[in-house]
């Protein structure tokens, strides 16, 4: 009945019924019409409607027994003080959560009793809602009863609620506030209206005006959530909006903490990244970047030398002209293959030039002052001095224009790009390089690839560029397995092994400039087979079209949605595509595509 | 006009804390007996528990020569309004809530908490009837049961019934349906012209078991009353909103409860819950959980169920028109609480027509809107942000 549409970190839109979610709905009652526009309503009796709707059937005390579909089952509503009563309510599709530890998985809707309670609380809120998210699953929906205003709804959609309802709009409205998505404003404080939806074109200010506008404001907000989910800048969003409110701020801020949580549901890439407010900086999508490097990070071996130099506006960072130029000063030292240019930036911290095309390196746009604050100068330190101590340079030529660390020859007189200081670094360079022997570009042409083979799937990436050549014209570049190589073909399956292999050079994966990642071909998925690293698991037929969640039994849990996958079974390879879906709401879902497929066996 | 509650709210509790054991109950009651084997649960183990464990008791000992306070107050008695003698005599406590206890009542707090001797208990009631002024009607109150033996000795509870029997038309006593027996009434009933209070609180066992946890159940009540009603006359104290029901299922089950005890009661007292020290409704009440019942609901309940029973119905709003009682905006609190006073000396209804106040705007909306979040809807609203 629900299924999952869009899916933008732990936000998500989709379909309840014919019901678009995220969604608000709306109570109905005897001083409270219907709203017309609503497409979802919440009532406490019995009534004939064309829209979908929930019913509330009252306390244990006084339950109304309502017959219908969508019953929120009668509850005693302990408040948070009474905690060692709670006790979880339910029928066969809805369930009243107060102790989320002892839920059941298998109903369609989980109302968060509470809710409006937890708010007052921002850590303790977000501490629950990433329980109940942990313990119900990804395909469940959320219901938050009572809490949502239209500044408040992007983060809370952001949290992975899906229902909202309009009690808070109507209360706000009895106290004559005017709501907008910056937050409320007093109606007698409103000089000009600045609205046009149809209830504020009446030009009246009695409740039921403001109540409407309220209304519209709320569901027009909904809408523009649903949307950014859709282009996937949920998180650009809820950043501008907890800009109105504190306490919102701290919300995103502790979620932000739960990055064991975040990090599995955002994608390995997206279009755009807006860095914008220091909650930028803690993005799960930056965060995992980082620890990325940590985890899976080590310099090429031919690198000797560490060039730190400046980042551009422009994306790839290669393709900028203050980095054409960088560019030329190391080719014209001689031999340039030993210098490893490595990117400062915020929020990144560090990119290896290798990397330079992974999201967000190529993806996040910050506005740039030329200064840094002392939180990004502490990171950025902090990562230059893990990649100095997990790697071998011989020297630190630092370029950046700025002191970030101690050690290091600064060849930087004034500006990165002026004449004077390009030419101290090509000095600088060519000085040191001439005590290295020459090292071959398609030397390092290998090295960086396995980089980034290995950045993106693990160490399963090593054997992936092992023995390769790489040809093409960077950004885009073929991984290919010639023909002298044997050693290969022992991860190949016999039965699809061709005759001629030995007499084929054969491609196993493509550097996509454009994607920033390496795109598997079925040969490259055999190489992987064998390390049972980024696989999903299907049920036994022949790919004709995509891979739908309905046939997965088990996924990789390293997986994120966009990365590249193999698709199997029982050892045998099925296909290579691209993960629509997180790993859990792969095996767990009944809908949608969980695997785009790009070749099939 | 004292109100008579109130005054009961003593202004310094007592504390208990290392008492290891509870008083020992009369051995012919079966309400502790019923409570354990039907309401046993483990929820409701641990809502006794919660209840027992807020109560906080001063080291200070009360002397057992002092009673708790008295007062005169409007009363009526066949249709004529009259002044009513009351007395709150000091007492070891009552027996359920020196085991645990109802989850708004704080009468506890006034108890001696050990036995207190005939003669003492004797000294209490001379020195309180020095003020006595021939008042038609007598309340000997004493936190707990009069009828419990263990709170007023049998020869006590004869001796007081037999010197106001010549002094008064009419003498009210409190006491648990469990200590209501058919010879002790008879014996009473000679004395004096008596009537038994009995609180019932709701008529719904589960809002008895899970809110308020009143350790007996409607039929026990119904027993007790078949029995008052046939010997004496009987008034039932109405809860108005317990804890845990919106407002609007507080008036759905006073109204309830006085369609049932109507039947058996000439009078029935309406108490909207007010907020008592070391109670477990202040406990909610300081954290936000719990609102007092508006004044509107008191009204409400009290318009709908007059036309459901013949009983004389009456209401006095503890700490009325305050924080701790029940209250509306504060600018029309004054008005309908000399409304519902009127209304409980004269029965007319029409004392409630024509009161309007912004506020019970909010309070309609409240009605609705409650049952939808699983909240309650207090004075701070939670909604968020």
């Amino acid at each position: 009945m629900f299924e999952i549409l869009s899916r933008d970190g732990t936000g998500r839109a989709g379909k309840w019924g014919n019901v678009n979610t995220p969604n608000i709905l709306f109570a109905v009652s005897e001083r409270f019409k219907e709203f017309e526009e609503a497409e979802i309503l919440l009532s406490n009796h019995e009534m004939k409607t064309e829209k979908m709707c929930v019913f509330d059937d009252g306390s244990r005390f006084y339950p109304r027994n309502l017959k219908n579909d969508f019953v929120i089952p009668p509850d005693i509503p302990y408040p948070l003080s009474c905690s060692e009563f709670f006790e979880n309510y339910e029928n066969d599709k809805i369930v009243v959560v107060q102790d989320i530890e002892k839920l059941d998985k298998n109903r369609e809707v989980y109302v968060l009793s509470n809710a409006a309670e937890l708010v007052k609380n921002p850590k303790e809120f977000v501490k629950k809602v990433v329980e109940l998210r942990n313990k119900i699953g990804y395909n469940k929906i959320v219901y938050a009863p009572g809490v949502g205003m239209p500044n408040s709804y992007a983060l809370l959609v952001y949290f992975g609620v899906d229902l909202f309802d309009s009690v808070s709009l109507i209360m706000n409205s009895r106290k004559k506030y005017f709501l907008t998505n910056d937050g409320k404003t007093f109606l007698g404080d409103l000089v000009e209206n600045p609205c046009r939806c149809p209830a504020c074109l009446d030009k009246k200010s009695d409740f039921m005006h403001l109540l409407h506008h309220n209304y519209y404001t709320a569901l027009s907000e909904l809408k523009n959530i649903r949307n950014m989910i859709r282009n996937g800048l949920l998180r650009e969003l809820v950043e501008s909006r907890v800009r109105t409110e504190p306490v919102i701020v701290s919300m995103l801020r502790h979620f932000d903490k739960h990055y064991d949580f975040t990090e599995k549901y955002f994608p390995v890439r997206k279009e755009k990244m807006i860095i914008s407010s220091k909650e930028s900086l803690f993005r799960p999508d930056v965060i995992r970047f980082q620890s990325r490097l940590k985890e899976r990070y080590k310099s090429p071996e031919s690198k000797k030398i560490l060039l730190l130099l400046p980042c551009s506006a422009k994306k790839p960072y290669s393709f900028s002209k203050s980095h054409q130029l960088f560019r030329k000063a190391v080719l014209s030292s001689g031999n340039p293959n030993i210098i490893h240019e490595v990117v400062i930036t915020s929020p990144l911290g560090i990119v290896p030039i290798e990397l330079e095309l992974f999201y967000p390196a190529q993806n996040y746009d910050i506005s740039v002052t030329g200064e840094w604050d002392d939180f990004e100068v502490k990171m950025i330190n902090g990562m230059i001095n893990w990649l100095v101590k997990n790697n071998k340079y011989d020297e630190i030529i630092n370029h950046t224009g700025y002191s970030f660390v101690d050690a290091g020859v600064n060849t930087c007189t004034d500006k990165p790009v002026s004449q004077e200081s390009l030419k101290k670094l090509e000095e600088t360079l060519s000085g040191l390089v001439k005590n290295y022997e020459h090292v071959k570009r398609e030397k390092i042409a290998v090295e960086s690839m396995t980089n980034r083979a290995v950045f993106q799937f693990g160490d399963a990436g090593i054997d992936l560029v092992k023995d390769s050549m790489i040809k093409g014209r960077y950004p885009d570049i073929r991984i290919i397995k010639n023909d002298k190589l044997n050693s290969a073909t022992s991860y190949f399956n016999v039965e699809s092994k061709p005759k001629n292999l030995r007499l084929r050079s054969l491609q196993v994966g493509m550097l996509v400039g454009d994607r920033g990642m390496i795109s598997l071909t079925l040969e490259g998925g055999k190489i992987l087979m064998g390390k049972r690293k980024y696989f999903v698991e299907i049920d036994d037929f022949k790919l004709k079209g995509d891979v739908f969640a309905v046939g997965v039994n088990d996924a990789d849990h390293d997986i994120r949605i966009g990365d590249d996958v193999i698709i199997t079974h029982k050892n045998v390879l099925k296909g290579v595509g691209v993960a629509m879906m997180n790993p859990d709401e792969m095996i767990e879902s009944k809908r949608g595509v969980a695997v785009k497929v790009r070749h099939k066996t | 006009m004292k109100n008579q509650s109130e005054s009961r709210i003593p202004p310094i509790f007592h504390e208990m804390k290392n008492r290891s054991e509870f008083h020992d109950v009369d051995a012919n009651s079966s309400h502790f007996l019923f409570h354990s084997q039907n309401m046993g649960s483990y929820a409701i183990k641990k809502f006794e528990e919660k209840i027992r464990n807020l109560r906080e008791y001063s080291k200070e000992k009360y002397n057992p020569k002092s009673y708790v306070s008295c007062w005169s107050e409007k009363d009526v008695i066949d249709n004529e309004i009259v002044d009513a003698f009351v007395i709150i005599l000091r007492t070891k406590g009552c027996a359920w809530a020196l085991k645990s206890g109802c989850s708004m009542c704080g009468y506890i707090n006034d108890a001696m908490l050990e036995n207190v001797s005939d003669e003492d208990l004797f000294f209490q009631f001379s020195e309180a009837m020095k003020k006595f002024n021939d008042q038609k009607i007598v309340k000997i109150f004493t936190s707990g049961s009069f009828l419990d033996k263990n709170e007023v000795s049998e020869v006590m509870q004869e001796k007081i019934c037999e010197i106001l029997g010549k002094k008064t038309r009419k003498v009210i006593v409190e006491s648990r349906p469990e200590f209501v027996n058919k010879e002790k009434l008879k014996k009473l009933k000679k004395l004096c012209a008596l009537e038994i209070a009995v609180g019932l609180e709701s008529a719904n066992d589960r809002v008895l078991e899970y809110s308020i946890n009143k350790g007996f159940a409607l039929k026990d009540y119904l027993r007790a009353a078949e029995i008052i009603k046939d010997i004496c006359s009987l008034k039932t104290y109405i809860l108005l909103k317990p804890p845990f029901l919106t407002e609007k299922e507080g008036i759905k089950d006073a109204i309830n409860t006085v369609k049932i005890a109507g039947e058996y009661s000439s009078t029935i007292s309406l108490n909207p819950v007010n907020i008592q020290k070391n109670t477990f409704v202040e406990f909610l009440w300081k954290r936000n959980e719990y609102r007092t019942p508006w004044l509107w609901s008191v009204a409400e309940v009290l318009k709908k169920s007059k036309k459901l029973t013949d009983a004389h119905l009456m209401c006095s709003p503890t700490g009325g028109g305050t924080r701790r009682g029940a209250h509306n905006c504060g600018k029309c609190d004054k008005k309908i609480l000399s409304a519902i006073q009127n209304f409980s000396l004269t029965q007319n209804l029409s004392v409630f027509d024509n009161l309007y106040c912004e506020c019970k705007e909010e309070w309609l909306d409240m009605l609705e809107l409650e049952g939808f979040v699983t909240e309650f809807l207090t004075e701070k609203p939670k909604v968020f942000p």
